[in-house]
Protein backbone atom coordinates (compact mmCIF):
# COMPACT_ATOMS: atom_id res chain seq x y z
CA UNK A 1 0.00 0.00 0.00
CA UNK A 2 0.92 3.48 -0.63
CA UNK A 3 0.62 6.15 1.22
CA UNK A 4 1.35 10.41 -0.41
CA UNK A 5 3.55 11.82 1.47
CA UNK A 6 4.74 15.31 1.34
CA UNK A 7 6.97 17.90 2.82
CA UNK A 8 7.80 21.57 2.32
CA UNK A 9 11.14 23.50 3.36
CA UNK A 10 10.46 26.96 3.33
CA UNK A 11 13.03 29.85 5.03
CA UNK A 12 13.67 28.58 8.37
CA UNK A 13 10.96 26.09 8.18
CA UNK A 14 11.31 22.34 8.12
CA UNK A 15 9.13 19.31 6.96
CA UNK A 16 5.62 21.45 6.71
CA UNK A 17 2.79 19.02 5.57
CA UNK A 18 1.02 20.93 2.93
CA UNK A 19 -2.88 20.52 2.08
CA UNK A 20 -1.98 20.75 -2.01
CA UNK A 21 0.84 21.92 -3.76
CA UNK A 22 1.43 22.18 -7.66
CA UNK A 23 4.30 22.47 -9.72
CA UNK A 24 5.54 23.09 -13.16
CA UNK A 25 8.77 22.81 -15.18
CA UNK A 26 9.12 23.77 -19.04
CA UNK A 27 12.16 23.56 -21.31
CA UNK A 28 10.23 26.02 -23.33
CA UNK A 29 10.02 28.36 -20.23
CA UNK A 30 12.97 30.06 -17.73
CA UNK A 31 10.52 30.43 -15.06
CA UNK A 32 9.66 27.35 -13.15
CA UNK A 33 6.72 27.93 -10.84
CA UNK A 34 5.02 26.17 -7.80
CA UNK A 35 2.20 26.73 -5.28
CA UNK A 36 1.28 25.63 -2.07
CA UNK A 37 -1.74 25.56 0.25
CA UNK A 38 -1.40 25.63 4.34
CA UNK A 39 -3.45 26.16 6.99
CA UNK A 40 -3.36 30.15 7.76
CA UNK A 41 -3.76 29.67 11.27
CA UNK A 42 -1.72 27.06 13.24
CA UNK A 43 -1.63 26.14 17.53
CA UNK A 44 1.05 25.22 19.13
CA UNK A 45 0.85 23.01 21.94
CA UNK A 46 2.83 24.28 25.08
CA UNK A 47 3.18 22.67 28.31
CA UNK A 48 0.32 22.19 30.36
CA UNK A 49 -2.76 22.36 28.18
CA UNK A 50 -2.64 26.05 26.74
CA UNK A 51 -2.43 26.37 23.09
CA UNK A 52 -1.19 29.51 21.14
CA UNK A 53 -2.17 30.65 17.59
CA UNK A 54 -0.20 31.13 15.15
CA UNK A 55 -0.75 33.19 12.25
CA UNK A 56 1.18 31.15 9.26
CA UNK A 57 1.23 34.27 6.85
CA UNK A 58 3.38 36.47 9.09
CA UNK A 59 5.89 33.31 9.20
CA UNK A 60 6.49 33.44 6.01
CA UNK A 61 8.14 36.12 3.30
CA UNK A 62 8.52 36.71 -0.29
CA UNK A 63 11.77 36.02 -1.48
CA UNK A 64 12.33 33.12 0.89
CA UNK A 65 14.06 29.80 -0.51
CA UNK A 66 11.49 27.19 -1.11
CA UNK A 67 11.98 23.38 -1.57
CA UNK A 68 8.86 20.84 -2.09
CA UNK A 69 9.07 16.87 -1.38
CA UNK A 70 6.73 14.56 -2.68
CA UNK A 71 6.29 10.86 -2.98
CA UNK A 72 4.76 7.99 -1.21
CA UNK A 73 5.58 6.40 2.35
CA UNK A 74 7.91 8.87 3.16
CA UNK A 75 10.27 8.36 0.31
CA UNK A 76 9.71 12.06 -1.02
CA UNK A 77 11.82 12.72 -4.24
CA UNK A 78 12.24 16.97 -4.80
CA UNK A 79 10.08 18.07 -7.36
CA UNK A 80 10.64 21.60 -7.21
CA UNK A 81 13.20 24.23 -6.00
CA UNK A 82 12.67 27.88 -5.59
CA UNK A 83 11.50 30.81 -3.74
CA UNK A 84 8.47 32.42 -2.23
CA UNK A 85 7.48 34.66 -5.00
CA UNK A 86 3.54 36.07 -3.75
CA UNK A 87 1.62 35.05 -0.31
CA UNK A 88 -1.75 34.93 -0.78
CA UNK A 89 -3.77 35.55 2.04
CA UNK A 90 -6.19 33.84 2.03
CA UNK A 91 -7.96 30.75 3.89
CA UNK A 92 -6.37 28.33 3.85
CA UNK A 93 -3.01 29.96 3.04
CA UNK A 94 -2.19 30.37 -0.48
CA UNK A 95 2.12 30.76 -1.25
CA UNK A 96 3.16 31.13 -4.73
CA UNK A 97 6.92 30.20 -5.62
CA UNK A 98 9.19 30.47 -9.12
CA UNK A 99 12.51 28.89 -9.25
CA UNK A 100 15.52 30.67 -9.67
CA UNK A 101 14.52 32.95 -12.47
CA UNK A 102 12.90 34.50 -9.42
CA UNK A 103 16.49 36.13 -8.23
CA UNK A 104 16.66 37.70 -11.65
CA UNK A 105 13.40 38.55 -12.24
CA UNK A 106 14.33 41.04 -8.87
CA UNK A 107 18.36 42.07 -9.64
CA UNK A 108 17.76 45.07 -11.69
CA UNK A 109 20.87 45.26 -14.03
CA UNK A 110 22.84 47.66 -15.87
CA UNK A 111 24.96 46.50 -18.14
CA UNK A 112 26.49 47.39 -21.69
CA UNK A 113 28.88 45.82 -24.20
CA UNK A 114 30.72 46.84 -27.18
CA UNK A 115 31.05 42.67 -28.45
CA UNK A 116 30.08 39.77 -26.25
CA UNK A 117 29.13 36.48 -25.91
CA UNK A 118 26.38 34.77 -24.18
CA UNK A 119 28.35 33.00 -21.99
CA UNK A 120 30.28 36.57 -20.78
CA UNK A 121 26.68 38.06 -20.78
CA UNK A 122 25.11 35.54 -18.76
CA UNK A 123 27.89 34.98 -16.36
CA UNK A 124 27.89 38.96 -15.59
CA UNK A 125 23.66 38.52 -14.91
CA UNK A 126 24.31 35.67 -12.54
CA UNK A 127 27.45 37.03 -10.76
CA UNK A 128 26.07 37.64 -6.89
CA UNK A 129 23.45 34.87 -7.10
CA UNK A 130 23.63 31.08 -6.12
CA UNK A 131 22.44 30.20 -9.82
CA UNK A 132 25.08 28.36 -12.13
CA UNK A 133 25.85 28.86 -15.74
CA UNK A 134 25.29 25.28 -17.50
CA UNK A 135 28.68 23.75 -18.96
CA UNK A 136 27.35 23.50 -22.49
CA UNK A 137 25.74 27.04 -22.50
CA UNK A 138 26.51 28.44 -25.97
CA UNK A 139 29.26 30.83 -27.07
CA UNK A 140 27.69 32.95 -29.35
CA UNK A 141 28.84 36.15 -30.11
CA UNK A 142 26.25 39.22 -29.33
CA UNK A 143 26.50 42.59 -30.96
CA UNK A 144 27.08 45.80 -29.25
CA UNK A 145 24.67 45.46 -26.21
CA UNK A 146 22.68 47.89 -23.73
CA UNK A 147 20.35 46.56 -21.11
CA UNK A 148 19.87 49.73 -18.52
CA UNK A 149 18.49 49.65 -15.51
CA UNK A 150 16.04 46.22 -16.61
CA UNK A 151 15.37 43.24 -14.50
CA UNK A 152 17.55 39.93 -15.05
CA UNK A 153 14.68 38.46 -16.79
CA UNK A 154 14.85 40.88 -19.83
CA UNK A 155 18.37 39.37 -21.11
CA UNK A 156 16.65 36.11 -21.01
CA UNK A 157 14.23 37.62 -22.95
CA UNK A 158 16.22 39.03 -25.11
CA UNK A 159 18.33 35.81 -25.74
CA UNK A 160 14.62 33.75 -26.18
CA UNK A 161 14.02 36.54 -28.53
CA UNK A 162 17.09 35.90 -30.53
CA UNK A 163 15.96 31.84 -31.19
CA UNK A 164 17.66 30.26 -27.83
CA UNK A 165 16.37 27.62 -25.71
CA UNK A 166 16.53 29.30 -22.40
CA UNK A 167 15.79 27.35 -19.19
CA UNK A 168 16.59 26.50 -15.86
CA UNK A 169 17.43 23.26 -14.29
CA UNK A 170 17.10 23.26 -10.64
CA UNK A 171 19.66 26.32 -9.87
CA UNK A 172 21.57 25.49 -13.49
CA UNK A 173 21.01 28.03 -16.18
CA UNK A 174 21.12 27.04 -19.73
CA UNK A 175 20.75 28.86 -23.07
CA UNK A 176 21.73 26.89 -26.21
CA UNK A 177 20.76 26.70 -29.71
CA UNK A 178 19.79 23.16 -29.09
CA UNK A 179 17.98 21.33 -26.67
CA UNK A 180 20.02 19.47 -24.00
CA UNK A 181 20.71 15.73 -24.64
CA UNK A 182 18.41 13.79 -22.69
CA UNK A 183 19.38 12.70 -19.14
CA UNK A 184 18.04 9.92 -18.00
CA UNK A 185 14.70 7.61 -18.62
CA UNK A 186 12.10 6.78 -17.10
CA UNK A 187 9.73 3.69 -18.06
CA UNK A 188 6.17 3.83 -18.66
CA UNK A 189 3.54 0.95 -19.47
CA UNK A 190 0.14 2.57 -20.25
CA UNK A 191 -2.62 1.09 -17.64
CA UNK A 192 0.15 -0.55 -15.65
CA UNK A 193 2.13 2.70 -14.24
CA UNK A 194 0.19 5.57 -15.52
CA UNK A 195 -3.29 7.22 -14.61
CA UNK A 196 -4.52 8.37 -17.61
CA UNK A 197 -3.16 8.51 -21.71
CA UNK A 198 -5.85 10.54 -23.28
CA UNK A 199 -4.38 13.18 -23.93
CA UNK A 200 -1.50 11.35 -26.08
CA UNK A 201 -2.09 12.19 -29.91
CA UNK A 202 -0.53 10.38 -31.88
CA UNK A 203 -1.52 11.06 -35.39
CA UNK A 204 0.08 9.53 -38.35
CA UNK A 205 3.00 11.57 -39.16
CA UNK A 206 2.90 14.55 -41.46
CA UNK A 207 5.97 16.57 -42.40
CA UNK A 208 5.40 20.08 -41.73
CA UNK A 209 6.27 23.09 -43.45
CA UNK A 210 8.25 25.26 -41.16
CA UNK A 211 7.68 28.97 -42.71
CA UNK A 212 9.97 30.82 -40.69
CA UNK A 213 13.85 31.59 -41.67
CA UNK A 214 16.41 33.13 -40.19
CA UNK A 215 18.24 36.09 -41.32
CA UNK A 216 20.61 38.23 -39.93
CA UNK A 217 21.60 41.63 -40.86
CA UNK A 218 24.93 42.49 -41.00
CA UNK A 219 26.65 46.17 -40.35
CA UNK A 220 27.82 46.37 -44.08
CA UNK A 221 23.61 46.41 -45.27
CA UNK A 222 24.33 42.25 -46.48
CA UNK A 223 22.40 39.82 -45.28
CA UNK A 224 23.07 36.62 -43.45
CA UNK A 225 20.36 33.87 -44.43
CA UNK A 226 20.37 30.08 -43.36
CA UNK A 227 18.98 28.95 -46.68
CA UNK A 228 18.19 30.52 -49.93
CA UNK A 229 15.60 33.26 -50.85
CA UNK A 230 11.97 33.59 -49.42
CA UNK A 231 9.68 31.03 -51.08
CA UNK A 232 5.98 32.20 -50.90
CA UNK A 233 4.34 31.64 -47.58
CA UNK A 234 7.47 31.69 -45.61
CA UNK A 235 8.38 34.48 -43.18
CA UNK A 236 11.97 36.19 -42.23
CA UNK A 237 12.60 36.13 -38.30
CA UNK A 238 15.49 38.75 -37.85
CA UNK A 239 17.80 37.82 -35.36
CA UNK A 240 20.42 40.58 -33.74
CA UNK A 241 23.01 37.99 -32.40
CA UNK A 242 26.09 37.52 -34.57
CA UNK A 243 25.41 33.68 -35.70
CA UNK A 244 27.91 31.89 -37.92
CA UNK A 245 26.30 30.37 -40.79
CA UNK A 246 26.41 27.12 -39.54
CA UNK A 247 25.02 28.62 -36.45
CA UNK A 248 22.21 30.34 -38.18
CA UNK A 249 21.18 26.68 -40.13
CA UNK A 250 21.45 24.73 -36.62
CA UNK A 251 19.14 26.98 -35.15
CA UNK A 252 16.74 26.72 -38.30
CA UNK A 253 17.49 23.04 -38.39
CA UNK A 254 15.83 22.80 -34.49
CA UNK A 255 12.96 25.43 -35.28
CA UNK A 256 12.29 22.77 -37.66
CA UNK A 257 12.37 19.41 -35.81
CA UNK A 258 10.35 21.23 -33.33
CA UNK A 259 7.38 22.16 -35.72
CA UNK A 260 7.37 18.86 -37.09
CA UNK A 261 6.76 17.02 -33.80
CA UNK A 262 3.32 18.12 -34.13
CA UNK A 263 2.02 15.44 -35.25
CA UNK A 264 3.28 13.61 -32.16
CA UNK A 265 2.63 15.75 -29.17
CA UNK A 266 0.80 14.93 -26.28
CA UNK A 267 0.49 14.36 -22.40
CA UNK A 268 0.69 11.54 -20.06
CA UNK A 269 -0.78 11.29 -16.75
CA UNK A 270 1.32 9.24 -14.13
CA UNK A 271 2.04 8.67 -10.52
CA UNK A 272 4.30 10.61 -7.87
CA UNK A 273 6.85 8.15 -8.64
CA UNK A 274 9.37 7.65 -11.02
CA UNK A 275 9.79 11.50 -11.14
CA UNK A 276 9.37 13.28 -14.29
CA UNK A 277 11.63 15.91 -15.42
CA UNK A 278 12.13 17.80 -18.86
CA UNK A 279 15.15 16.73 -20.20
CA UNK A 280 14.46 13.23 -19.80
CA UNK A 281 12.96 10.73 -22.13
CA UNK A 282 9.75 8.75 -21.57
CA UNK A 283 10.46 5.29 -22.85
CA UNK A 284 6.29 4.22 -23.46
CA UNK A 285 5.21 0.77 -23.79
CA UNK A 286 1.77 0.21 -25.07
CA UNK A 287 0.10 -2.72 -25.69
CA UNK A 288 -3.12 -2.08 -27.24
CA UNK A 289 -1.83 -0.30 -29.97
CA UNK A 290 2.17 -0.53 -30.63
CA UNK A 291 2.61 2.24 -32.80
CA UNK A 292 2.22 4.38 -29.95
CA UNK A 293 5.26 2.74 -28.45
CA UNK A 294 8.40 4.42 -28.41
CA UNK A 295 10.84 7.02 -26.53
CA UNK A 296 9.52 10.46 -26.03
CA UNK A 297 11.42 13.48 -25.05
CA UNK A 298 9.61 15.42 -22.32
CA UNK A 299 9.26 18.74 -22.73
CA UNK A 300 7.28 19.86 -19.50
CA UNK A 301 6.27 18.35 -16.68
CA UNK A 302 3.52 19.15 -13.97
CA UNK A 303 2.75 17.74 -10.93
CA UNK A 304 -0.14 17.76 -8.37
CA UNK A 305 -0.42 16.62 -4.65
CA UNK A 306 -3.84 16.83 -2.74
CA UNK A 307 -6.70 14.96 -1.15
CA UNK A 308 -7.44 13.38 -4.32
CA UNK A 309 -3.79 11.78 -4.64
CA UNK A 310 -0.51 12.63 -6.77
CA UNK A 311 -0.11 12.91 -10.43
CA UNK A 312 2.37 14.39 -12.52
CA UNK A 313 1.65 15.48 -16.16
CA UNK A 314 3.89 14.99 -18.74
CA UNK A 315 3.96 16.76 -22.04
CA UNK A 316 6.17 15.00 -24.80
CA UNK A 317 8.05 15.98 -27.08
CA UNK A 318 9.66 14.96 -30.27
CA UNK A 319 9.90 11.03 -30.65
CA UNK A 320 13.44 9.76 -30.39
CA UNK B 1 6.06 28.29 -31.63
CA UNK B 2 4.03 27.61 -28.49
CA UNK B 3 0.75 29.45 -28.44
CA UNK B 4 2.41 31.10 -24.99
CA UNK B 5 5.18 32.58 -27.26
CA UNK B 6 3.08 33.18 -30.68
CA UNK B 7 0.75 35.40 -27.61
CA UNK B 8 3.98 37.19 -26.14
CA UNK B 9 5.37 38.27 -29.93
CA UNK B 10 1.95 39.55 -31.27
CA UNK B 11 2.03 41.56 -28.16
CA UNK B 12 5.46 42.75 -28.41
CA UNK B 13 4.96 43.75 -32.43
CA UNK B 14 1.63 45.73 -30.80
CA UNK B 15 3.77 47.64 -28.25
CA UNK B 16 6.72 48.36 -30.41
CA UNK B 17 3.95 50.62 -31.77
CA UNK B 18 4.50 52.29 -28.82
CA UNK B 19 7.56 51.25 -27.39
CA UNK B 20 11.48 52.45 -26.84
CA UNK B 21 12.40 55.83 -28.15
CA UNK B 22 13.31 55.77 -32.10
CA UNK B 23 16.11 58.45 -31.80
CA UNK B 24 18.03 59.84 -28.36
CA UNK B 25 19.35 62.99 -28.02
CA UNK B 26 22.89 62.11 -26.11
CA UNK B 27 26.56 62.83 -25.74
CA UNK B 28 29.60 61.33 -28.30
CA UNK B 29 31.26 59.41 -25.53
CA UNK B 30 34.53 58.05 -27.80
CA UNK B 31 34.93 57.58 -31.63
CA UNK B 32 36.50 54.54 -33.64
CA UNK B 33 37.08 56.20 -36.67
CA UNK B 34 38.46 53.44 -37.90
CA UNK B 35 36.04 51.31 -37.40
CA UNK B 36 33.43 53.77 -38.12
CA UNK B 37 31.61 53.87 -34.90
CA UNK B 38 31.25 55.94 -31.88
CA UNK B 39 30.23 55.29 -28.53
CA UNK B 40 27.20 57.78 -26.70
CA UNK B 41 26.27 58.02 -23.43
CA UNK B 42 22.54 59.11 -22.69
CA UNK B 43 22.99 59.32 -18.78
CA UNK B 44 25.30 58.31 -16.49
CA UNK B 45 23.99 56.48 -14.63
CA UNK B 46 23.66 53.89 -17.78
CA UNK B 47 25.58 52.04 -19.57
CA UNK B 48 26.48 53.74 -23.16
CA UNK B 49 25.46 52.80 -26.47
CA UNK B 50 28.33 51.04 -27.92
CA UNK B 51 28.82 50.63 -31.80
CA UNK B 52 26.75 53.60 -32.84
CA UNK B 53 27.57 53.76 -36.40
CA UNK B 54 29.06 56.75 -38.57
CA UNK B 55 27.13 55.97 -41.72
CA UNK B 56 23.94 53.84 -41.56
CA UNK B 57 25.49 50.87 -43.26
CA UNK B 58 29.81 50.71 -42.73
CA UNK B 59 31.14 50.00 -46.14
CA UNK B 60 34.31 50.82 -47.87
CA UNK B 61 32.51 53.41 -49.98
CA UNK B 62 30.86 56.29 -48.31
CA UNK B 63 29.52 59.43 -50.40
CA UNK B 64 29.50 61.21 -46.85
CA UNK B 65 31.15 60.86 -43.45
CA UNK B 66 31.09 62.87 -40.60
CA UNK B 67 33.43 62.25 -37.59
CA UNK B 68 32.23 63.87 -34.32
CA UNK B 69 33.91 64.97 -31.83
CA UNK B 70 34.20 62.77 -28.51
CA UNK B 71 32.04 65.22 -25.98
CA UNK B 72 29.67 66.63 -28.70
CA UNK B 73 26.07 66.96 -28.48
CA UNK B 74 24.25 64.20 -30.78
CA UNK B 75 22.06 62.63 -32.22
CA UNK B 76 20.86 58.93 -33.03
CA UNK B 77 18.52 57.01 -34.45
CA UNK B 78 17.25 53.50 -34.63
CA UNK B 79 18.02 51.62 -38.00
CA UNK B 80 14.99 49.64 -38.84
CA UNK B 81 13.17 49.44 -35.37
CA UNK B 82 16.57 47.36 -34.39
CA UNK B 83 17.50 46.77 -30.92
CA UNK B 84 21.17 46.85 -31.43
CA UNK B 85 21.86 49.12 -34.34
CA UNK B 86 21.88 52.94 -34.07
CA UNK B 87 23.13 55.48 -36.77
CA UNK B 88 24.64 58.82 -35.19
CA UNK B 89 22.28 61.47 -37.76
CA UNK B 90 23.63 64.77 -36.25
CA UNK B 91 26.85 65.92 -33.54
CA UNK B 92 27.16 69.69 -32.73
CA UNK B 93 30.78 69.77 -33.24
CA UNK B 94 32.92 67.40 -35.29
CA UNK B 95 36.34 66.71 -35.99
CA UNK B 96 36.47 65.56 -39.58
CA UNK B 97 34.28 66.12 -42.29
CA UNK B 98 34.74 63.67 -45.95
CA UNK B 99 33.00 64.11 -49.45
CA UNK B 100 33.34 61.72 -52.01
CA UNK B 101 31.87 62.13 -55.12
CA UNK B 102 32.81 59.72 -58.30
CA UNK B 103 36.77 60.18 -57.88
CA UNK B 104 36.47 64.21 -56.46
CA UNK B 105 37.30 64.20 -52.63
CA UNK B 106 36.63 67.43 -50.17
CA UNK B 107 38.01 66.64 -46.40
CA UNK B 108 37.95 69.16 -43.41
CA UNK B 109 39.24 69.14 -39.84
CA UNK B 110 41.60 70.86 -37.88
CA UNK B 111 44.67 70.42 -40.44
CA UNK B 112 43.20 71.96 -43.07
CA UNK B 113 40.76 71.27 -45.79
CA UNK B 114 41.97 68.93 -48.91
CA UNK B 115 40.34 68.94 -51.89
CA UNK B 116 40.90 66.91 -54.92
CA UNK B 117 40.17 64.74 -58.10
CA UNK B 118 41.40 61.55 -59.26
CA UNK B 119 45.07 62.72 -58.12
CA UNK B 120 45.31 65.89 -58.35
CA UNK B 121 45.47 68.26 -55.28
CA UNK B 122 43.81 72.25 -54.83
CA UNK B 123 46.87 72.55 -52.77
CA UNK B 124 49.79 71.06 -55.63
CA UNK B 125 47.96 73.00 -58.13
CA UNK B 126 48.47 75.93 -56.44
CA UNK B 127 51.84 75.17 -55.01
CA UNK B 128 52.70 74.85 -58.79
CA UNK B 129 51.25 77.98 -60.07
CA UNK B 130 53.11 79.82 -57.63
CA UNK B 131 56.19 78.16 -57.97
CA UNK B 132 55.86 78.84 -62.02
CA UNK B 133 55.39 82.81 -61.10
CA UNK B 134 58.67 83.11 -59.02
CA UNK B 135 60.11 81.26 -61.12
CA UNK B 136 59.11 82.39 -65.27
CA UNK B 137 58.76 86.05 -64.49
CA UNK B 138 60.84 88.30 -62.29
CA UNK B 139 58.03 89.78 -59.75
CA UNK B 140 58.17 93.39 -58.14
CA UNK B 141 57.43 91.61 -54.41
CA UNK B 142 58.64 88.11 -53.91
CA UNK B 143 58.22 88.07 -50.04
CA UNK B 144 54.41 88.85 -50.59
CA UNK B 145 54.33 85.70 -52.79
CA UNK B 146 55.74 83.55 -50.92
CA UNK B 147 53.43 84.94 -47.94
CA UNK B 148 50.90 83.54 -50.59
CA UNK B 149 52.28 79.80 -50.64
CA UNK B 150 52.37 79.87 -46.46
CA UNK B 151 48.68 80.73 -46.56
CA UNK B 152 47.77 78.11 -49.14
CA UNK B 153 49.36 75.74 -46.60
CA UNK B 154 48.01 76.67 -43.80
CA UNK B 155 44.64 76.06 -45.74
CA UNK B 156 45.08 73.33 -47.86
CA UNK B 157 46.17 69.66 -47.29
CA UNK B 158 48.67 67.96 -49.34
CA UNK B 159 46.24 65.46 -51.78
Amino acid sequence: MYVLTADIKVGPYKAIKPAEMQWQHSVDSYANTASFTIPALCRLVRQGESYSNVNTAAQLAEGMPVQLYAGYNGQNRLVFDGYVSRIKYNVPLQVECEGYSYLLRKKIVNLGYASTTVKQLLNDLIAGTPIKLHPKTADVSLPALRFSRVAGTEVLEYLKKNMLTVTFYGDTLYAGIEQLPVTSENRYRLNWNTVGDDGLSFGPYQGTVVNIKLEKKKADGSRKRAAGPLKPGEKLKRVTADYTEAELKKLQDEQTQKEQLKGFEGSLTTFLIPTAEPGMTANITDGRYAERSGKYFIEEVSGSLGRSGGRQTLKLGRRL
Amino acid sequence: MTPAEQLRQALAEHASRYGPPQSILGTVAEVQSDAGTCTVKDDDDSPPYYGVRLTPAITTGQNLRIVPKAGSLCLMVRIEGSETDWWLLWAEEIDKWQLHADGAYIEADEQGIKLSRSTDGLREVLTDLVTQILAIYAPKNVAAIQQIQLRINQLLKPA
